[in-house]
């Protein structure tokens, strides 16, 4: 995908969510008094000049990036890049394995869910150094819990790790 | 001002700030010298664990983090050719050719002197000027700092990257996400659809850290694993008294640079470098040698970056208004930890500013300690693999979002931020007007509202007098350049990836 057509896309998808903001989500989210004193601003009329700005500056992107001469990717990236289909798989279950996590943590506490979270997440990097990222998982999310619990008074969640430390 | 020192300096004189400072340079260096982590993020991710520390404190240990991440982007600048953070790239220039020719210790030396000394020039300034611009911003009412924000709100251009228009997407978003909560005249909910959660409005911190760590952390999955570049060894080469003496007009004169371009909002770090590199190319009687290994070439950019450091905080200890996007974040935590920046500050508590200018005086010197101890140790920093480091990072994202308000719901707020801070780095729009944005937004309506009630309505009321005219004219001169100055970028350029 070029820059152009990217920025088409970024202009669209801007204009799509500020115009839904702006039709949908203000006069559903914003309850506005009836009757106003002389001088007060209404609370939708902030979040209203915000959105039209944002369709104008939408409009401009798409409108610039049609008529702009075309331009390749600077190609600047240092790191290489998995191919495009690898790229995906992999940040979409990192995406699925970070809110996996968050459920987790419901579920278990936090201090265990992290134990299980860092090696999983190591593994999708590509990581196969276990004697790292093993001791790494064991000790990080056990230092965070004694520092927040003892240190600076902070209850964090973990029903299991409350009856050791 | 030598009572309000000593105010100062009995609050700040204590083992704990100390210890803050110390470890929060030496925590900055570590974080700056590997490569895809910033100083914001290193900030962000340890605003939680101030928590329950002092003002003071907490706000040293940030600054001082802050500070010490402006040094250490030096290190795998010199040894890798990899700058830790944007403003180190200048340093790469003169620094890597150096370590090429065996003689990585003496860049790193001259660096780290540069940068103690221009960072002591720039918290001298603010000390000077900051109690000084305070004072005049007494006389503030809400339709002078309204004027005054719409001038902060002008860095947004400053800190857009590439393409102004896309800094401003980020913007309005960020000003949108501000007014999630209850609206402070009338008391009505906006965008709350009825999560008792929102009524608050967003925490500061899950937004932070959801924008500046997550996406970094989702991006490296779509890249390949591979071995690190092997750095240069660092030697036990010292940079002589000759040498420094040789760089010290350099230093003195990017310190000034620095201080001059860190006090005006939105300029940043790397422009002070590349401005006073240049400088030094120009006057230099080695000009031939830049960009082949000069010595005082690593010593004019690294002053350059490090002048800003302490300016930066001038806007926003005597206004209340961030000088960058690092500086936003410290605002934040000024916020937490209860305490307002600008004017009323310096009136009410006036021991903390003075505390806060003693602690970081001595973080200069810190710096330098760290440096000369741990300059081995930090040149194998960059050696960290980012599939350890990353998780690491995430977890304690994680721990850090649920500590604000202990609840799970501003973890979700983290992640979900992190997906809209990785579709704006897909989509190549900058994050950090977003946050300034999301900063300044509730004061920039918050004053607009309330001059307008004063005034019933009236707009005359942000030209009646010569300060907000003083400032409604920088605004425009300041927009005028930044387009200006986008309009006349080449094209390749804006192709390119924002910072």
């Amino acid at each position: 995908m070029t820059p152009n057509s990217r920025d088409v896309i970024v202009g669209f998808t801007v204009v799509l969510f500020a115009g839904f903001t702006l039709l949908v989500l203000i006069p559903q989210g914003i309850p506005t008094p009836g009757r106003t004193a002389p001088g007060q601003m209404l609370p939708d009329f902030w979040p209203r000049v915000i959105t039209s700005g944002l369709v104008v500056i939408g409009v401009l992107i798409a409108l610039l990036a049609v008529f702009a001469p075309t331009v390749e990717d600077a190609g600047e990236e240092i790191d290489e890049p998995h191919p495009p289909m690898v790229a995906t798989l992999k940040v979409v279950a990192a995406i699925v394995l970070m809110f996996g996590y968050l459920w987790l943590i419901q579920l278990i506490g936090m201090v265990v869910a992290s134990m299980i979270a860092i090696p999983l997440f190591s593994v999708l990097y590509g990581e196969r150094r276990l004697w790292i990222f093993i001791p790494l998982a064991i000790v990080l999310p056990v230092l965070l819990y004694v520092f927040f619990r003892h240190v600076a008074s902070i209850p964090i969640p973990d029903p299991l790790l409350r009856q050791i430390l | 001002m030598l009572e309000n020192f000593a105010v100062g300096f009995s609050l700040f004189f204590g083992m704990e700030n100390f210890l803050a400072i110390f470890l929060g340079v030496g925590l900055g260096i570590f974080i700056g010298a590997i490569p895809g982590l910033t100083g914001t993020m290193a900030v962000a991710i340890a605003l939680p664990f101030t928590f329950t520390m002092a003002p003071v404190t907490g706000i040293l240990f940030l600054v001082s983090i802050y500070k010490g991440a402006m040094y250490g982007g030096c290190i795998p600048a010199i040894l890798i050719k990899t700058p830790g953070t944007p403003a180190g790239a200048c340093t790469v220039l003169d620094g890597y050719p150096l370590a090429r020719k065996g003689q990585a210790g003496k860049a790193l030396n001259m660096a780290l002197y540069a940068s103690a000394v221009a960072d002591f020039v720039s918290n001298l300034s603010l000390i000077f000027l900051a109690a000084f611009i305070a004072g005049f911003a007494l006389r503030f009412g809400p339709p002078e700092f309204f004027t005054l924000i719409c001038f902060s709100l002008t860095i947004i251009a400053g800190v857009a990257g590439p393409s102004l228009l896309k800094g401003l997407v980020s913007a309005g978003l960020g000003l949108l996400l501000a007014t999630v909560g209850i609206d402070l005249i009338f008391g009505t909910n906006r965008f709350v659809f009825g999560e008792v959660q929102l009524m608050g409005g967003l925490a500061f911190i899950p937004v932070l850290i959801g924008l500046f760590a997550l996406p970094e952390i989702l991006d490296y999955y779509a890249k390949k694993l591979k071995p690190k570049e092997i750095p240069a060894e660092i030697g036990r080469s010292r940079v002589s008294w000759i040498e420094f003496r040789s760089s010290l007009k350099s230093i003195l004169r990017g310190s000034a640079i620095g201080v001059a371009m860190g006090s005006i909002p939105g300029i940043g770090g790397a422009p002070a470098a590349f401005m006073s590199y240049s400088e030094a190319q120009r006057t230099s009687k080695n000009s031939a040698n830049f960009g082949k290994g000069e010595l005082e070439g690593v010593a004019a950019a690294e002053a350059g970056n490090n002048g800003v450091a302490g300016a930066t905080l001038i806007p926003l200890l005597s206004l209340g208004v961030p000088g960058d996007v690092i500086t936003a974040v410290i605002l934040g935590a000024f916020m937490i930890h209860g305490l307002t920046p600008g004017p009323i500050l310096f009136q009410q508590n006036i021991d903390i500013v003075y505390a806060i200018f003693c602690g970081l005086l001595l973080s200069s010197a810190f710096m330098l300690v760290w440096g000369k101890l741990g300059i081995q140790i930090f040149g194998r920093v960059a050696d960290v693999p980012n599939s350890i480091l990353f998780p690491a990072v995430l977890v304690m994202c994680v721990f850090g979002s649920y500590a604000v308000n202990t609840n799970m719901f501003d973890v979700l707020v983290m992640m979900l931020m992190g997906l809209v801070g990785f579709a704006m780095l897909k989509a190549d729009i900058p994050v950090a007007p977003f946050l300034i944005a999301f900063v300044l937004g509730p004061m920039f309506e918050d004053n607009l509202r309330r001059s307008l009630v004063m005034s019933q309505g009236d707009p005359r009321i942000f030209v009646h007098n010569e300060i907000t005219i003083f400032f409604l004219g920088l605004t425009v001169v300041s927009l005028i350049l930044l387009v200006r100055r986008n309009l006349k970028k080449p094209k390749a350029s804006r192709s390119t990836r924002p910072t």
